[in-house]
């Protein structure tokens, strides 16, 4: 002890620098602490475990073949990853989509992803549940169809598909959705009674086909009914007289920049076996000891543009629901994200209904709105208060202030207890009027009234 | 320091290679801190592209003259000045922040200068531009911002770009100047001190310079009476050890506090929460910026705005006021550790030289630095410059009026 005395006595500066150590120190530990204790947002159910097989297909009529083959054994994971999700939401242009559509509503189209990657999560969970309700329309018609044989998948009337204003209409798509050629499919499907014709719209990326989505304009099906009833010589008719192979070298010949079509080589038992890479998520739902933490967790996820943990904190499902990836999880994830989109698209200055959507009204340009939906700006959103206006227990509503842009804005939030701690069963409030997501001005009367209430509880 | 060295076939002493290098480094240094003064100002100034990297150039001649001819770094000294280097450097390289190499280059540069003369330099620059700022603002000539804020009275900027920019400036040079007088302080002068601050409040409503200008003045009086009554029993005047102890390790302290409060704010917690308040939401918004952005090693860069250049309420705001957290974050906790680690140094090489008003000035830098962001801001803390510049004090011309008056009587 004494040496010591007698060193730090001639060295004080070592004090110093220990003390600079131990703030930095403090600092660093606090990261790591952080950095390893942070609950991943993501959850990884027994289908997202499945390790792919394939990963790319450059045949536009083996990925046909491989979502058959995922309808029919009610594979949905397997189905999923045979769409366009990644690839649309890296490439949608939302500023063409609401120039093109001369409106916009915050339900239009899915968050612009293409524009801004920390959409990312949003745009994937509105996409990949509106993927997983066509997929469902598929299934069911198949169910009421019956037993069913896939007879034969080829390309809808090739001579039709390579009319210049065709092209110029696929250009447009893909100009929107991303891609860099689009063709369309139909498969005859035949069962017991009927013959079917299922069409579909697929989109190539790079070095591989996707299906963009379920149904075609060429053969007169439609995402919610992909699939209709046919005859051996209307699909016939529809089959046109041009050669596969003639229709494959000219569309070649108009996309220089990559090679559409290669012999994948790939059997039927292949395409059965055949797995392509994950493009979905399933939300692992997370939790906080109290409401009020519940809520200060999710608006700090919103201000760290972290979607995927902004989502989480309204998820209810239990881990146990979460074991496979099913209709329920994915659909109930998109509804999440429409009300999270809203939540942020309300403090942007940009949540339009749609009985006002028309640009002409909202006064603003479709380049205008992305641009103002910048989520940089999330990070300026300042909760300010949150006042608690019901508690049943288990259940509780608040009114959360917020100040962003010089206002304070109200948003209604209902939390539930359950699964371990609090989550955000809506962000709205009954008591408070508000809708899923939606976000209101606050007068001045309004956050007296807000503030008398909370001194009151 | 003694000999001579041929240059071009003349012989030159090597003393009049160590003043030329000084005078060049105390050129570049006012050309530098003209420039970031002014930066703070509503002068509506067009700088060009390259001004400050120009400067950076004649830094670097001026360091390489330094090395080259004067000799003056020691073993351990190399090492600390290349572990600063190697710091700074890492975190230039990262966040291409000019302003990080600037400082390591007046740090370095600043090897053998008097800090006297720095300071006195520092003193000129910033009082003169102050004084013109603020005339040019009062007649009309550039923007006088006014604040209204709700609670609190009329703050003025007088021609800087925020009211409690405007108060650290007066801050500062009170302190750089109360540095240069020590203990030869005129009581006159300390009451001039204490009006800047009653002036600072009234006008800027700047509380927490207030309080630091009216404590760096209490400190300014205790040193000069402590000093006047050893000199009176024939002593030289020693600060008790633990007391100079504490103030030595005032930044690290303060930085360790800071730090606390800070990561473990919730607004929850009733005594962070008082605290915040206190201070203005520093602790909430350093919260958001640890949780937003995170600790990095070597800084990142953090987009900040915050109520400065115009009297309009901005309608985002975000900044990071404390000196600790911004350097944490915005420089990596590296950099925040050499600069405490310099700050430690200066300190205790202040209590081996018995230099204790800058022991007292550290301190107060450091409660600012609480507060406001100023711990690495050329145009602001001066003091930085103490760790490798010459703190050799001179005997100082008194500034004795009486027998000034009795000579001419």
């Amino acid at each position: 002890m004494k040496k010591i005395g007698k060193f730090l006595k001639e060295n004080p500066v070592v004090c110093g620098v220990a003390g600079s150590f131990l703030v930095v120190g403090i600092m660093a530990a606090y990261q790591f602490v952080e950095s390893h204790t942070t609950v991943d947002p993501k959850y990884i159910t027994q289908e997202l475990a499945q390790a792919e097989t394939q990963a790319v297909i450059n045949d536009p009529k083996v990925v046909a073949g491989y979502l058959v083959e995922a309808v029919k054994e009610q594979d949905l994971d397997k189905a999923l990853r045979g769409m366009a999700i990644d690839e649309s939401i890296l490439n949608i242009s939302l500023a063409n989509l609401i120039n093109e559509a001369g409106e916009f509503y915050t339900e239009m189209e899915i968050a612009p992803s293409g524009s801004y990657s920390n959409y990312n999560e949003l745009a994937a969970a509105e996409l990949a549940g509106e993927y997983t309700a066509n997929l469902e329309n598929l299934t069911a018609q198949l169910k009421e169809a019956g037993e069913f044989q896939v007879e034969e998948i080829c390309y809808v009337d090739p001579k039709q598909q390579l009319e210049p204003e065709k092209l110029s209409g696929n250009s447009k798509i893909l100009e929107n959705w991303g891609g860099d050629c689009l063709t369309e499919l139909m498969v005859w499907i035949s069962c017991e009674e009927e013959d079917y014709l299922l069409g579909l719209t697929m989109a190539h990326y790079g070095d591989s086909w996707k299906v963009l989505t379920l149904g075609s304009a060429l053969t007169d099906t439609t995402a919610e009914a992909p699939m209709r009833k046919t005859t051996e010589e209307e699909f016939a008719a529809l089959k046109g007289t041009m050669k596969e192979k003639d229709y494959k070298k000219q569309l070649q010949k108009k996309n220089l920049d990559s090679t559409l079509f290669e012999d994948t080589g790939l059997t039927d038992e292949d395409i059965e076996e055949m797995r392509l890479p994950a493009n979905y998520f399933v939300l692992n739902p997370l939790r906080e000891d109290t409401a009020e933490s519940t809520i200060e967790a999710f608006v700090r996820s919103i201000q760290k543009v972290d979607m995927g943990r902004a989502l989480a904190y309204c998820m209810d499902e239990s881990p146990e629901e979460l074991e496979h990836t099913n209709v329920e999880v994915l659909q109930k994830q998109e509804e999440i994200a429409e009300m999270v989109k809203r939540f942020c698209y309300g403090f942007l200055g940009d949540d339009y209904n749609e009985e006002e959507a028309s640009l002409q009204i909202i006064g603003k340009s479709g380049r205008k709105i992305v641009q103002e939906l910048d989520p940089k700006y999330f990070m300026y959103f300042d909760l300010t208060e949150s006042v608690l206006l019901q508690d049943d227990g288990k259940e509780q509503q608040y009114a959360v202030l917020f100040w962003y842009a010089g206002e304070t804005y109200v948003v209604g939030m209902t939390l539930e207890e359950g699964g371990g701690g609090w989550y955000i069963r809506s962000l709205s409030s009954e008591d408070l009027g508000t809708e899923p997501g939606e976000i209101r001005l606050v007068s001045e009367e309004k956050l007296k009234e807000l503030e008398k209430r909370e001194i009151e509880k | 320091m003694g000999g001579t060295t041929e240059i071009f076939g003349y012989r030159i002493s090597k003393e009049k290679i160590k003043s030329i290098a000084d005078f060049l480094y105390l050129t570049v240094f006012a050309l530098l801190l003209g420039y970031y003064f002014l930066v703070t100002t509503t002068f509506p100034i067009e700088w060009r592209e390259n001004f400050p990297a120009y400067l950076r150039v004649l830094l670097i001649v001026v360091i390489l003259i330094k090395l080259t001819y004067v000799e003056i770094y020691d073993l351990k000294e190399v090492l600390f000045a290349a572990l600063i280097s190697l710091c700074f450097l890492a975190v230039w390289i990262r966040t291409s922040d000019p302003l990080v190499l600037n400082t390591l280059l007046l740090i370095l540069g600043s090897k053998g200068t008097s800090f006297e003369k720095i300071l006195k330099v520092y003193v000129a620059v910033t009082a003169g531009l102050l004084a013109i700022t603020m005339a040019a603002a009062l007649l009309g000539f550039t923007e006088n911002l006014v604040y209204i804020q709700e609670g609190r009275s009329p703050r003025i900027a007088f021609g800087i770009c925020y009211p409690t920019d405007f108060s650290a400036h007066v801050l500062y040079s009170l302190l750089a100047y109360g540095y240069l007088r020590r203990e030869r302080i005129h009581y006159v002068e300390l009451a001039l001190m204490a009006g800047a601050g009653v002036f600072v409040y009234v006008f800027c409503d700047a509380r927490v310079n207030t309080v630091c200008i009216l404590v760096a003045t209490g400190a300014f009086l205790y040193n000069k009476i402590r000093h006047k009554r050893a000199e009176k029993q024939g002593k030289i005047y020693v600060m008790n050890r633990i007391w100079s102890w504490l103030l030595a390790m005032s930044t690290v302290i303060c930085a360790l506090f800071m730090t606390l409060m800070t990561v473990f704010y919730s607004s929850e917690n009733p005594l962070t929460a008082f605290l915040n308040r206190l201070i203005n939401f520093r602790l909430s918004y350093g919260k958001k910026g640890v949780d937003l952005f995170g600790f990095s090693l070597l800084g990142q860069y953090i987009p900040m705005i915050g109520n400065g250049g115009s009297v309009k309420e901005s309608e985002m705001y975000f900044f990071l006021d404390c000196s600790y957290m911004n350097l944490a974050l915005q420089f990596g906790i590296v950099l925040l550790g050499i600069i405490l680690i310099i700050c430690s140094v200066i300190g205790f090489s202040a209590i081996q030289k018995k230099n204790w008003v800058l022991l007292w000035i550290l301190a107060v830098v450091a409660v600012q630095c609480m507060i406001e962001h100023h711990m690495m801001d050329i145009s602001y803390n001066p003091f930085l410059w103490a760790v490798f510049a010459d703190m050799t004090v001179k005997a100082g011309k008194r500034l004795d009026w009486k027998k000034k008056r009795k000579q001419t009587v």
